[in-house]
């Protein structure tokens, strides 16, 4: 089926005079118009007459018609099928009519209900997405919706490719088995992890609940074996608490009693021993102690008369001493006196000696006096004269000399001002300001001078001689006056006064030395000091040799000293042995006090032997008592039973005693425990519980193994048949998939699409990735579906079912590059598709290449 | 002289049916306490005044005091002198377990448990040897000592005991295993055993009586008691005497193609009285139509519900999934293709069986789903 031609009248902007596409091809055929053009209406137009019955009043056919315009709609279209060209007229609304004529010859074949009957049959039916025709279409504003072969369009597709689709595809019951096996597979498991949920899940918590119990009643059971073995281990050890055992305990306890206050009492007698011991003890040292002290005093008296006849001994051999050098010490005595005396004279005669050279000094020192004061006077005096000629007031002689210089300073220019004008020879008169000058005369010049000289006149004109004269002038009063301070005549005096007054400074500095020299402390002191001096002119004798004077006295002197110390050690010698005298005697009263004292006590002296006798029998007495009293003490220790083993066997078996009481107790209490747990434990039947939870736990194991078996039986039910059925679609879709995935790897690179199982597009396939078509861009996925339906043109067009493929502005998403690639898709396509493409993308289109077919008015009726 | 009495053994009162749905594990523990009242029942009628139970009384040696209490009160109010009660490796006499609690709890006058090792007087000439366990784990055959006791020549002697015999378990030094020919070297008219839960016959003189009331689903003939009737010097006249409420049977069904499998299951289920109280194991083996196995399976379902309880394993039930038979699924597409498949992976003896089995199950989700989607 070939669309060759369309044409309108009274619908969408075409108004009576219509619109026309004439002349279609057999291939590409691209109506590019602007936008409002009526591409669209066209488009629609063509839907309308296959799909719309001419009886139809529909709002949108109203809605379609002409709004200017009255007349009733009305389109045609020349379909060319077989070889044959028929033409289908239709008009709406009004004067409805359908007609199916032979185009060439004007044949009228069918008309109204029939020539519906046999355009829906010719289309493969009689909606507009039905049949072939409305499944290869894409209307302008859903480019990108897929093509979906459902319903007659999808047989005519499938018709085209297999005979018996149903049985091929193995029909809607492999569907519905599907379903059924994954709705039943989605009751016990989860669709992803296939985890158990519903019933099996509740058997799996069913089945954990239980192991649970099943682990407390076996930790009960175990608990309660424990406690009946426990109870007999108590129970044992109860029993081995026997009477008998309590019987010889206790009578070992009071034998072990018994030992006790035995090893008291003789504890108690030991200690009576040991007290009786302690008093014959004491006994004997009181004895031992009286008997020392005894001999001790007797020993004592003896020594101490020993030590009185020693010191009177002593005391006379001193005293002979002492008689021996009393004489001796009277001689040193008179030495020391004459000794006295000749120092008193030497020193006599020294001073005397000395007076003398006192005085001659002092007349010596008053000479020398004088003559440094009449000395020191004349110095007085020159310095006063000299200070007076240094004290001339003269002016400072810088002064005196800047004054001069300034003389000459001021001269000079003052010559300078007034140059001199000198005549050597003229022969002619020199006139000055009109005066005439000596032929050798000497004029100063000032000022402005005129000067004549036969024909010559020069004007003169010389610096200001008036400043240099006054500076002069002044520079000269100044001198004067200067020197006229000083009384000096010129400056040459100026000069020498300066250097005299400076010559008579320096003497005044010198006399001052001098005198200072003579007179250190000034010509007063000079005179004080010499008025201090005797006016004695007269000198005395010699004085003598004063040294010698001095030796004798001091000879004498240690004369003495050496007689007096010898005097004096002799004395004390003697005194020291006076003073040992004394202190021996007062010794000897002390010890004769002692002695006495001792006498006292030892009694008379015939007595006392006796009484040591008595004293000594004391002792032996008292130590052999001691004795005796040690030997029972020791006798007794020695055969004393252990009072430490009695009190330990004793506190043992009462120990014993109490523990086996206690552990009556602890055990009688244990097996109360015991029983009453384990009667507990009977009442609430532990090990029924464990046995029926055991038994319930196989039950549910089974049960649980049952889903399992379900589940798997079900997993591999479901993917054996989707396996099947993705092999049917595999092999059933080999010839789409041949037409299709050449075109999309055109525009896609290396692609390949799949399809559900109703060969709607599905997923695309890229390097190794599939997408959902949902998923991608709408660019591409506008790009699928033109490349889909343009395959599925192919397909049938290769079994001899050609259907015109109608693209109303379709590739609106696709950029530049695709859409080129695309056109060549399309043209390769319509080597075996007529292709109608409508567009208002002019330039863009223009590309397209095909045929372009302009719209005319609809042709002059026939 | 006669003697006869009631052997039986492994009552194991108290065991829990909690595998079982809570209504049918209450039922089932009512009818094993209620075995005391149907063997008393069966005394009544056999004219015997003593019932000797061989061990495991109580199904636990630390039962609650209302399972120590109920079985004592029944046993009080029959008209059974007495009921010799042995202590067995499930309850053992261990001290101040169980059987103390039963004393501290006061036993009834017809009650007489068998805690020691020494011989009792049963009637004039008639001397019951018990060997109770007195732990878990003797080590040793208690009934060793039986030969040493000496009795008048004309009395009856009766050994009591409870374990397997050697035949039953190895010879291991710990072992309680008692010696097969016990009852001849120990000079005993007969010897009562329990621990085997059906009757079985050791020699001319040993007899398991087996559990009075079914538990399981061994092939071992329980739930009777053994009416015994012993005289001097003449064998045991041994009577097996029904006392089970509740049948168990392990079962087995091997279907063929072409035989109803049905009609089988159907003869089955109404072999062994009434199906309320039958609990049924069943395996099912060999191999049918898929379509055959389908129908056939959901028969059994239908069954399950006029049974006490079935137990069904289907794993050896294979199917045969010819073409005709995956035609039925569907004749090609999809579905035919995913039932060749996993026909495949069914048939594929490299898998391991779990696979394999897995596949069956998968094969029968799709005929039941394609059947409900035709």
């Amino acid at each position: 089926m070939k669309l060759r031609a369309l044409r309108v009248r009274n619908v969408g902007p075409f108004g009576e005079q219509g619109c026309a596409l004439e002349g279609l091809s057999d291939g590409l055929n691209v109506i590019r118009e602007r936008n409002e053009a009526g591409k669209s209406t066209l488009f629609t137009a063509l839907q309308i007459v296959l799909f719309e019955k001419h009886s139809s009043t529909k709002s949108a056919l109203k809605e379609f018609r002409h709004d200017r315009g009255s007349g009733a709609p009305f389109i045609e279209i020349d379909l060319e099928v077989d070889t044959r060209t028929y033409r289908i007229s239709k008009q709406y609304l009004s004067a409805a009519s359908a007609v199916v004529t032979d185009a060439l010859t004007n044949e009228r074949l069918s008309e109204k209900r029939d020539a519906e009957d046999w355009i829906a049959q010719l289309i493969g039916g009689d909606k507009p997405d039905d049949g072939p025709s409305g499944m290869l279409w894409i209307r302008q504003g859903d480019p990108y919706l897929q093509p979906k072969p459902e319903g007659s369009a999808g047989e005519a597709l499938f018709s085209v490719l297999e005979g018996q689709v149903d049985t091929v595809m193995g029909g809607q019951r492999a569907a519905r088995v599907l379903e059924r096996a994954e709705k039943r597979l989605a009751e016990i498991v989860s669709t992803k992890q296939m985890n158990p949920k519903g019933a099996f899940k509740d058997a799996i918590g069913r089945l954990d609940e239980l192991e649970g119990e099943r682990s407390d009643f076996a930790v009960a059971v175990q608990q309660s074996e424990a406690d009946r073995e426990r109870l007999l281990s108590v129970l044992k050890e109860r029993d081995a608490l026997t009477s008998e055992d309590d019987e010889k305990f206790a009578k070992d306890l009071a034998e072990a009693r018994k030992e006790l206050e035995a090893a008291e009492g003789a504890s108690e007698k030991i200690r009576g021993l040991q007290s009786e011991v302690g008093a014959c003890e004491t006994t004997l040292k009181a004895a031992e102690n009286a008997l020392e002290r005894y001999s001790s005093d007797l020993a004592s008296a003896e020594k101490l008369r020993a030590s009185i006849q020693d010191k009177q001994s002593a005391i006379e051999s001193i005293t002979e001493t002492i008689e021996e050098g009393e004489a001796p010490l009277d001689d040193l005595r008179q030495q020391a006196a004459s000794a006295e005396t000749a120092l008193k004279q030497a020193r006599k005669d020294h001073q005397d000696a000395l007076s003398r050279d006192k005085r001659r000094r002092e007349i010596a020192q008053r000479r020398s006096l004088t003559k440094a004061l009449e000395r020191a006077k004349d110095l007085a005096s020159q310095l006063k004269a000299a200070e007076k000629e240094a004290g001339v007031s003269l002016p400072d002689l810088s002064d005196l000399e800047d004054a001069n210089q300034d003389i000459l300073t001021f001269e000079a220019q003052a010559r300078v001002a007034r140059p001199e004008l000198t005549v050597e020879k003229s022969n002619a008169p020199v006139l000055l300001d009109g005066e005439a000058i000596g032929d050798t005369g000497s004029v100063r010049l000032s000022g402005k001078t005129k000067l004549n000289y036969q024909d010559l006149e020069l004007l003169i004109d010389t610096p200001d001689v008036q400043g240099a004269e006054e500076k002069l002038a002044k520079a000269t009063e100044r001198l004067e006056s200067l020197l006229e301070s000083c009384g000096a005549k010129d400056i040459s005096d100026a000069r020498r006064l300066h250097e005299e007054r400076n010559s008579a400074q320096q003497s005044v500095e010198r006399l001052k030395n001098d005198l200072s020299t003579v007179a250190p402390n000034g010509i007063a002191t000079l005179e004080n000091e010499l008025a201090a001096l005797p006016d004695d002119e007269e000198e005395d004798d010699e004085p003598g040799d004063l040294d010698a004077l001095a030796r004798a006295s001091e000879l004498s002197e240690e004369e003495l000293t050496r007689i007096v110390a010898e005097r004096d050690t002799a004395a004390e010698g003697i005194q020291k042995l006076r003073n040992q005298v004394t202190i021996l005697e007062t010794q000897i009263e002390g010890l004769e006090s002692q002695l006495s004292d001792l006498d006292t006590v030892l009694g008379a002296d015939d007595k006392r032997e006796e009484r040591r006798t008595e004293l000594s029998d004391a002792v032996v007495e008292a130590r052999r008592r001691w004795r005796e009293a040690e030997d029972r003490l020791e006798t007794a220790e020695r055969d004393r039973p252990s009072l430490d083993g009695a009190q330990a066997r004793v506190k043992r078996l009462e120990a014993a005693a109490q523990n086996r009481s206690e552990d009556r107790l602890r055990l009688s209490k244990a097996e109360g425990e015991l029983r009453g747990r384990l009667a507990q434990a009977g009442q609430e039947g532990a090990s029924d519980k464990l046995a029926a939870v055991e038994a319930e736990i196989t039950r549910w194991q089974e049960r649980i193994s049952a889903f399992e078996e379900e589940r798997d039986a079900l997993i591999l039910l479901v993917g054996e048949l989707s396996k099947a059925r993705a092999s049917r679609r595999t092999k059933f879709f080999a010839p789409v998939r041949q037409a299709v995935d050449p075109l999309l790897s055109m525009v896609l690179g290396s692609a390949s699409l799949a399809y559900d199982d109703r060969l709607g597009p599905d997923e695309l396939e890229r390097n190794g990735m599939r997408e959902k078509l949902t998923r991608l861009s709408g660019g591409t996925r506008e790009q699928i579906a033109v490349l889909t339906r343009l395959g599925f043109a192919q397909v049938m067009a290769g079994k001899d079912r050609h259907i015109p493929i109608v693209l109303d502005d379709a590739l609106v998403y696709s950029d530049d590059e695709r859409i080129q690639k695309l056109f060549d898709v399309i043209n390769v396509v319509a080597a075996d598709v007529q292709i109608i493409a409508f567009s208002c993308r002019q330039k863009t289109f223009e590309a397209l290449g095909g045929k372009t077919i302009h719209p005319v008015d609809f042709p002059v009726l026939r | 002289m006669n003697f006869r009495f009631i052997h039986t053994a492994d009552w194991q009162l108290g065991r829990p049916f909690a595998q079982f749905e809570s209504e049918l594990a209450a039922q089932l523990a009512d009818a094993r306490l209620g075995v005391i009242e149907r063997i008393a029942k069966v005394a009544q009628d056999e004219d015997v005044k003593h019932v000797l139970v061989a061990g495991d009384v109580w199904d636990t040696a630390s039962p609650s005091d209302k399972l120590l209490r109920q079985p004592l009160d029944r046993m009080r109010t029959t008209d059974v002198a007495n009921w010799w009660l042995l202590p067995g490796n499930h309850d053992p006499a261990e001290p101040h377990g169980l059987w103390d609690r039963l004393h501290a709890i006061g036993l009834p006058d017809n009650v007489r448990p068998l805690t020691q090792a020494t011989p009792v007087s049963l009637s004039d000439n008639v001397t019951l040897l018990p060997a109770p366990w007195m732990s878990k784990a003797p080590g040793r055959d208690l009934t060793a000592e039986f030969g040493s006791v000496s009795t008048p020549p004309d009395t009856l002697r009766i050994g009591l005991a409870h374990g397997g015999t050697c035949s039953f378990f190895d010879q291991s030094p710990q072992s309680a295993a008692i010696a097969e020919n016990r009852a001849a070297t120990a000079g005993l008219d007969y010897l009562a055993l329990g621990d085997w839960h059906g009757v079985q016959q050791v020699d001319e003189r040993t007899w398991y009586a087996g559990t009075p009331e079914p538990d399981r689903f061994p092939n071992n003939e329980p739930g009777s008691v053994l009416v015994v009737e012993l005289a001097k010097c003449e064998l045991p006249i041994v009577k097996p005497v029904k006392t089970a409420l509740y049948t168990w049977t392990r079962d087995r069904l091997d279907c063929q193609d072409g035989v109803d499998p049905c009609a089988e299951a159907t003869e089955l289920f109404d072999a062994h009285g009434p199906r309320h109280r039958r609990l049924s194991r069943l395996e099912l083996h060999g191999a049918l139509r898929l379509d055959t196995r389908m129908r056939f399976l959901n028969f059994l379902e239908q069954e399950r519900q006029s049974l006490a309880h079935l137990r069904l394993k289907s794993s050896g039930l294979l199917s045969l999934a010819d073409p005709d038979a995956l035609d039925e699924i569907d004749r090609e597409g999809t579905l035919r293709d995913t039932a060749t498949n996993i026909v495949a992976v069914m048939n594929d003896e490299d898998r391991p069986e779990d696979e394999r089995a897995t596949a069956r199950r998968a094969l029968d989700y799709l005929a039941a789903f394609a059947a409900g989607s035709a």
